[in-house]
């Protein structure tokens, strides 16, 4: 069972503009909550003009009510009033030779219950060039411009997709259809047994 | 500039932080980056940082995460 969201958005700004700001985006007055980041790794190759970094970003959360009222706070970490410290492992990849930066965020903890992934690629648009793949040859031999990715006037498109995935909830989700399919008491009673085992290994 | 969560290595971040920012514009961004030259200082914020996801438990967590990517990707990513 799984869900994906889809959106694109386009910067008015070049790409090494835009992934720039993507480095920089903490600390910043409307994320108070992300308490750090910090590099685990990066490698640059010299050939492929390409870098890879993966960074640890540790954010302060509130836990909704539920949670805690349902799970002990050794479990879960929080505080008498629902803070909760939670990590996300971010990679990206910039290649300036193809003008492209691709990004993955996930959550580090509670992926039994839900994993929630968001991918972004950003592609970098040339000041003067086609966002789409020009029509005809003899537009594209007029239009194919001179200027790099680093000039005024260029913008960049974000196309950024979020898979949310609860194998907590799967496991639920099989056991109700299971139970519809065979209305027998006897595999009731067995089907109700099975996501409360799961629950507990699943964390 | 981002502090650390091992506030003991906050300075070594912001010495290797700052080298990145300068390179990363001036030269990666531009397409004439040969080496990256902010290495030995990412060594030693490493070696800080390193310590402290020990005493933490977080290199353990992590190793946990990256081999369930690769396990999950195999399964939701692979052409339907």
């Amino acid at each position: 069972m799984v869900k994906f969201y889809t959106s694109n958005h386009t910067y008015d700004s070049p790409l090494p503009t835009v992934s720039l700001a993507y480095f920089l985006r903490y600390p910043n007055p409307y994320s108070k909550h992300v308490i750090s980041t910090d590099t685990i790794s990066r490698s640059f190759s010299a050939d492929d003009q390409t870098l890879t970094t993966v960074r640890l970003h540790l954010k302060r959360s509130k836990l909704p009510q539920p949670i805690l009222k349902l799970l002990p706070r050794s479990m879960t970490g929080a505080s008498a009033t629902g803070e909760s410290k939670s990590y996300i492992l971010e990679t990206s990849t910039v290649d300036m030779r193809n003008g492209t930066m691709a990004t993955e965020s996930r959550n580090l903890e509670w992926v039994g219950v839900l994993s929630v992934i968001e991918r972004q690629v950003y592609r970098g648009v040339r000041p003067g060039q086609f966002s789409d793949p020009p029509s005809s040859v003899s537009d594209f031999t007029i239009k194919e411009p001179t200027a790099t990715y680093f000039e005024s006037g260029g913008s960049t498109e974000v196309q950024t997709t979020v898979t949310l995935r609860s194998p907590f909830g799967e496991q639920r989700w099989r056991a109700r259809a299971d139970r519809n399919k065979s209305k027998s008491a006897t595999a009731a009673e067995a089907e109700e047994e099975a996501p409360k085992q799961s629950f507990f290994k699943s964390w | 500039m981002s502090a650390s969560l091992a506030p003991e290595c906050n300075e070594k971040k912001e010495r290797y932080d700052t080298c990145f920012l300068k390179w990363y514009s001036e030269k990666f961004l531009r397409g004439i980056a040969s080496t990256d030259d902010c290495e030995p200082l990412f060594k030693e914020y490493k070696s800080c940082l390193g310590k402290a996801l020990k005493e933490q438990g977080i290199d353990t967590m992590l190793e946990e995460a990256r081999a369930d990517s690769r396990e999950s990707d195999a399964e939701h990513m692979k052409p339907s």
